[in-house]
């Protein structure tokens, strides 16, 4: 038996069982991704299976999830159009664009 | 501007197990106190805390740090504090009275108190080697944050930087969520964290390697493996496959708010790094208090303490209570403090109850406590009175056996999974165990499980006799298993999720 359906710990033997909150559905470039109410944007990605949530702009390397508590600014992806947005403390709602900042690059970006 | 800033006495910055307390002292006090905190929800990091607390029954010991936390949380409610959540504060301007200016979503307010208590905590400190910045590689507040509130899986297979207690409580708690850890690395010689969260993690099988390194991680677009190394042996680094790797490599106390006011800042390495000067009383600004992390990297217990010091002191600053009523609340505090903070020495010795106490016909309770450690649920736990501990509380537990009635109280009731009850029948020719279980699934009565010995060894399949599992008891279960006088001193515990 397994206490995970997907990357969710639906079993847990403090917490007791998951409750599934209202789905909610994000968009994350432009790909829609089933979340719950309650969720963070980052952990409802890392749900999804997307633990890099951006690259960065001068050496392409990739950022996940660090402190989870808005401290690090590892996480900070385009929200609805803004930029910078810590999705570890930032919760979904339905509808939302969550982008990657490379996304949003334009040539020459990387130039500095 | 002037007309929106709300005033208040105290202005207490953090509403952690320190902020809650100061604010539950001040308020006691007759001052009006506003509790602030960033996050959406009071509490500090207990709020992601769900193993049970060490100390004693003044400091919620036995309780899970998330029942702690809405409990002081009401407490200070229910005493008057107001709480500004959601809001931080970048800004202090002027100490007469100090104005704080509070960043929230519709902008910024201010508000002016007449004294203020920082509470703020402390951050994670970060380690670096090759890789670190992979995604994979986070702190242990993340994992908690992730697997405790947000029920995501951040990894299948985690190792663990950091034999502190925080190192291994999140182990343990990473295979509470069904995760497995691979091991616990740390370069210092001995497990830095207490005796009984080790041996959780041995009962699971879980490696403590100290004496180790992690020189690096591998991955392109995420962790695939660590290595690490033995620093004793001049043998090549191990890779060991992991698909994250979480850091608990200490903490830093949070003091940029003195350092705005211009307090001036000490070095404690053994606080964390630099505190404010002068403890509570943070020197030579009239008004300004700190106490909990922000003033020293401690246990929660000690940041409680210090909270309920600092609205003692705040008290006094304000004209609320006299001289005299200053020291009569403190002296019992100071004392307090002074036994909390003993240092907690490494258990050296291979640490093995005597088994010649074993024998027939007799009911024994086994503790496995053998570091001094302030703890004592199972002395106040239990109905006989056949467990003592008394004063310092960092006395080792005494066991009357005679008086014990095998109630299994102090089984289910200590922190550290430590108290274990064996029984033998008169003939002496069966035995019976039993062990504290957190784990899932559940087990029941008539199932067949792996029983574990301390180190993790696999001893045999035995037969579940019992399982207690009290609302007291808070999600822990008493399980009894059912073996031959040889082996029943030796179990620990069984194997996860090998039952039925």
């Amino acid at each position: 038996m397994l206490q995970h359906e997907g990357n969710r710990i639906v079993h847990h033997p403090i917490l007791g069982e998951w409750k599934p909150r209202a789905g909610v559905t994000i968009f994350y470039n432009g790909r829609p991704i089933l979340a719950q109410e309650g969720d963070t944007i980052a952990a409802a990605l890392l749900a999804a299976g997307i633990s890099v949530l951006r690259y960065t702009k001068k050496r392409r390397e990739p950022r996940g999830i660090f402190c989870a508590i808005g401290q690090c600014s590892d996480c900070i992806m385009t929200v609805n159009g803004e930029p910078n947005v810590r999705t570890c403390i930032t919760p979904v709602e339905n509808g939302m664009k969550v982008c990657s900042e490379e996304s949003q690059w334009k040539a020459g970006d990387d130039q500095f | 501007m002037g007309d929106r800033t709300a005033k208040v006495d105290v202005a207490i910055v953090g509403a952690g197990p320190a902020g809650l307390w100061a604010g539950i002292s001040a308020s006691g006090a007759g001052a009006v106190v506003s509790v602030i905190d960033e996050n959406l929800r009071p509490g500090g990091q207990l709020v992601k805390q769900i193993h049970k607390f060490f100390g004693s029954a003044q400091h919620h010991a036995g309780q899970r740090g998330m029942a702690i936390a809405s409990g002081l949380y009401h407490q200070a409610e229910a005493a008057g504090c107001r709480f500004s959540l959601n809001r931080r504060v970048y800004g202090v301007y002027g100490r007469g009275p100090f104005r704080l200016a509070m960043a929230t979503e519709g902008g910024t307010e201010y508000l002016d108190a007449r004294s203020l208590i920082l509470a703020t905590g402390a951050s994670e400190n970060a380690l670096a080697f090759p890789g670190w910045t992979l995604p994979g590689v986070m702190t242990a507040g993340a994992i908690q944050t992730l697997v405790n509130l947000q029920r995501v899986v951040p990894g299948h297979r985690v190792l663990m930087i950091g034999a502190g207690n925080v190192g291994l409580i999140v182990s343990y708690q990473l295979l509470l969520a069904g995760i497995s850890v691979a091991a616990v690395v740390d370069s210092k010689p001995d497990v830095g964290g207490y005796w009984v969260h080790a041996a959780k993690l041995a009962k699971a099988g879980v490696p403590l390697l100290t004496g180790h390194t992690i020189l690096g991680v591998r991955g392109e677009e995420r962790v695939r493996s660590a290595l690490v190394k033995d620093l004793r042996s001049p043998r090549q680094p191990v890779e060991i496959a992991v698909d994250t790797v979480c850091l608990a490599v200490g903490m830093t106390p949070s003091v940029r708010l003195v350092s705005l006011l211009g307090g001036h800042l000490v070095f404690e390495g053994g606080k964390g790094g630099f505190v404010p000067a002068g403890g509570e009383t943070v020197s030579g600004i009239p008004g300004l208090f700190a106490a909990g992390d922000a003033s020293g990297v401690a246990e929660a217990s000690i940041a409680m303490e210090e909270g309920k010091m600092a609205g003692i002191c705040a008290s006094r600053y304000l004209g609320l209570i006299s001289e005299k009523e200053e020291q009569e609340k403190s002296r019992g505090i100071r004392e307090t403090l002074a036994e909390l903070r003993q240092p907690v020495r490494p258990v050296r010795e291979e640490f093995s109850p005597s088994l010649s106490l074993f024998s027939s016909p007799v009911r024994r309770v086994i503790m496995e406590c053998p570091q001094e450690i302030p703890c004592n649920p199972c002395e106040k736990n239990c109905p006989r009175g056949a467990i003592k501990i008394g004063r310092p509380i960092t006395n080792r537990p005494q066991v009357d056996h005679a008086l014990c009635s095998g109630c299994g109280n102090c089984v289910a009731v200590c922190p550290g999974m430590a108290c274990y009850l064996l029984e033998y029948d008169r003939g002496g020719e069966k035995a019976k165990l039993s062990f504290a279980y957190e784990g899932w699934p559940l087990v029941h009565r008539g199932d067949w499980v792996m029983a574990v010995a301390g180190d993790g060894r696999k001893l045999g399949r035995v037969q579940v006799e019992k399982v207690k599992s009290l609302k007291a008891y808070s999600a822990t279960s008493v399980v009894t298993v059912a073996a031959g006088p040889e082996l029943a001193p030796y179990i620990r515990g069984m194997a996860r999720g090998e039952n039925g």
